[in-house]
């Protein structure tokens, strides 16, 4: 890193840097045993590397060219002998060394914290999951948020909506992905009359009737009370009237899953990077 | 001062906007499933209770109820509190601004009295939506488990004076910071600092009550909220520390206090800024 990306983006730096060492001296000082502070352990775990991805797009990526346009500095720092885009890259390639440290010592923290959880708890929540945790995929899940600010920087040419526009699309793309998406980036296998095996990841369940259709919940209620009025609960547990299925993704798969949503973050951090260069360098251009 | 308001925080309030819209929408989308549900799980017994029945949706039913008064609070705090002061200074507009024949604070305050407004009405908006949910919820019976305590956090005074201190700490960062990117900065760390220790420690603040578990494990009385227990499990000696229901009010009122509390004397510290500055200056 050279001095002058330090003295721009020291407080930034210093700022990601203390949010995380709050983080490390957090926990291993939780006390599982406790409610309380268990409540707060999932919390962390959960929201904890999200919430940094989205510091950096927020606070490193989306100001890093828009705040040259707001201050009307561009037309200093753009007009020296090296290119503009040339100085985009270089301020770029000397955060990404930061960011990938930073990542890994998070990633770290909350591998921590996961084997806590499990260790504290026979039946840990549903969403400690170790998913997040594979470094590549959390890597990319951070540059595409970097990326995602630098791209909000450059079409907005203004901090403050850059910063906004780049917290909401993130957080959307996090939440869309993370929790709705992602069970279905591979079809689900559908298990009928028995159980996914252990360690699936449980996409949805329903039932079916005779003919193998799909029945609302409601219906399959309805079917089975129309039939056997006073056994409703035998008649749907028992698989006679209407049968009970269970989408799920098996074990073997969440490799599978993993890596084809650290293909869409790394297409959407390459996308966004290579939009930003070439918009830079239209404009340099015009 | 209204055109001037609007001209300069449009994006912000167009922004805000579309999300409050689009959360509520949620909120009362995942009110219809839940409540049709309850009908027909009145009506004939569902082996796998609401919840269960819900599928898929139940994710949305979470994600909406915790996630969307936090980000509307956020948003306030972060792009309609920081901004408004700190973007005066650090482009040397307040100059402008206050030396025209409107006084800073008649200035300050129409501004804060119309974003205010605002924030009252989305963050209004949303807590009618998110209690509409879980009033719903807790018609479930124990299928989610959704009771007074769990929602504590989702009783509307609750949420919009939540969103309203929000604003209020935006606008006294921006004041002390006046730069904007590091008041927004300062706003989000601060905020989320005291949202989460309020949620986490608010249920410690009357000293709990204890009670020696049954052998089979349960003791608590109806509707409590368990805090935490000690002693050895499952032998008679464990006991449980817990909050009756009958505090719920106390609780509520609790945290709207302090949120009012923390609001009034963060609107006294801007008004106090602005005050000195124009004097000095």
């Amino acid at each position: 890193m050279s001095w002058l990306t330090w003295r721009l983006q020291r407080s930034t730096i210093i700022a990601a840097v203390a949010l995380i060492a709050v983080f490390a001296v957090v926990v291993p000082n939780l006390d599982l045993s406790s409610h309380l502070d268990s409540r707060a352990a999932n919390g962390l775990f959960v929201l904890g590397p999200p919430a940094f991805a989205t510091v950096v797009a927020v606070f490193w990526g989306a100001p890093l060219v828009a705040r040259e346009y707001e201050h009307n500095t561009y037309k200093l720092v753009w007009s020296r002998d090296r290119s503009a885009t040339r100085w985009l890259a270089v301020r770029v390639g000397q955060l990404l060394a930061p960011l990938v440290v930073l990542t890994i010592a998070v990633n770290l923290i909350t591998r921590v914290l996961y084997d806590r959880i499990v260790a504290a708890s026979q039946y840990p929540p549903s969403d400690v999951t170790p998913y997040d945790l594979w470094p590549p995929l959390q890597l990319t899940m951070v540059l595409a948020a970097f990326g995602l600010g630098i791209l909000a920087g450059m079409v907005a040419r203004s901090s403050v909506p850059a910063m906004g526009i780049t917290l909401v699309v993130y957080a959307a793309l996090r939440i869309g992905l993370g929790m709705f998406a992602r069970p279905y980036l591979l079809p689900p296998l559908r298990y009928i009359g028995e159980g996914p095996p252990d360690g699936s990841m449980p996409v949805g369940f329903g039932y079916l009737d005779g003919a193998g259709h799909e029945l609302s919940k409601s219906d399959a209620v309805t079917q089975c009370a129309a039939t056997s009025p006073t056994g409703v609960q035998k008649c749907m547990g028992s698989n006679q009237i209407v049968r009970q299925y269970v989408d799920a993704q098996p074990p073997d798969r969440i490799q599978d899953l993993q890596l084809i949503e650290f293909g869409i973050y790394a297409a959407i951090a390459a996308v966004t990077l290579a939009a930003a260069w070439l918009v830079l360098r239209r404009r340099m251009v015009a | 001062m209204l055109w001037i308001t609007w001209r300069q925080h449009r994006t912000a309030l167009i922004g805000t906007l579309v999300v409050t819209a689009g959360v509520s929408a949620l909120l009362l989308w995942m009110w219809q499933a839940v409540a049709e549900l309850n009908d027909a799980c009145s009506q004939h017994d569902c082996i796998t209770g609401v919840p269960g029945a819900l599928g898929d949706q139940l994710r949305w039913v979470y994600a909406s109820l915790y996630f969307g008064q936090p980000i509307l609070a956020g948003l306030v705090a972060m792009f309609w509190g920081a901004p408004l002061l700190a973007r005066e200074f650090e482009q040397r507009t307040y100059l402008l601004a206050w030396a025209q024949d409107v006084t800073p604070m008649r200035w300050l305050g129409s501004k804060v009295a119309l974003l205010g407004a605002a924030v009252l009405l989305l963050s209004g908006v949303l807590a009618a939506a998110s209690w509409q949910l879980v009033g719903a919820m807790k018609e479930s019976g124990n299928y989610f488990g959704m009771d007074d305590f769990k929602a504590l956090e989702q009783w509307p005074p609750t949420q919009v004076l939540y969103a309203l201190f929000a604003f209020v700490l935006g606008l006294a960062v921006g004041l002390l910071v006046r730069r904007t990117v590091l008041a927004i900065g300062t706003t989000l760390i601060v905020f989320a600092t005291v949202r989460l220790v309020v949620a986490f420690t608010v249920l410690w603040w009357v000293p709990p009550l204890r009670v020696a578990a049954s052998p089979q494990g349960g003791g608590l009385p109806p509707g409590a909220y368990y805090l935490s227990g000690y002693g050895m499990p499952y032998l008679r000696s464990a006991v449980l520390v817990y909050q009756p229901v009958e505090r719920v009010a106390t609780f509520r009122w609790l945290e709207v206090i302090t949120y009012a509390v923390l609001t009034l004397v963060l609107a006294g510290v801007a008004w106090a800024g602005v005050w000195r500055v124009t004097r000095v200056g």
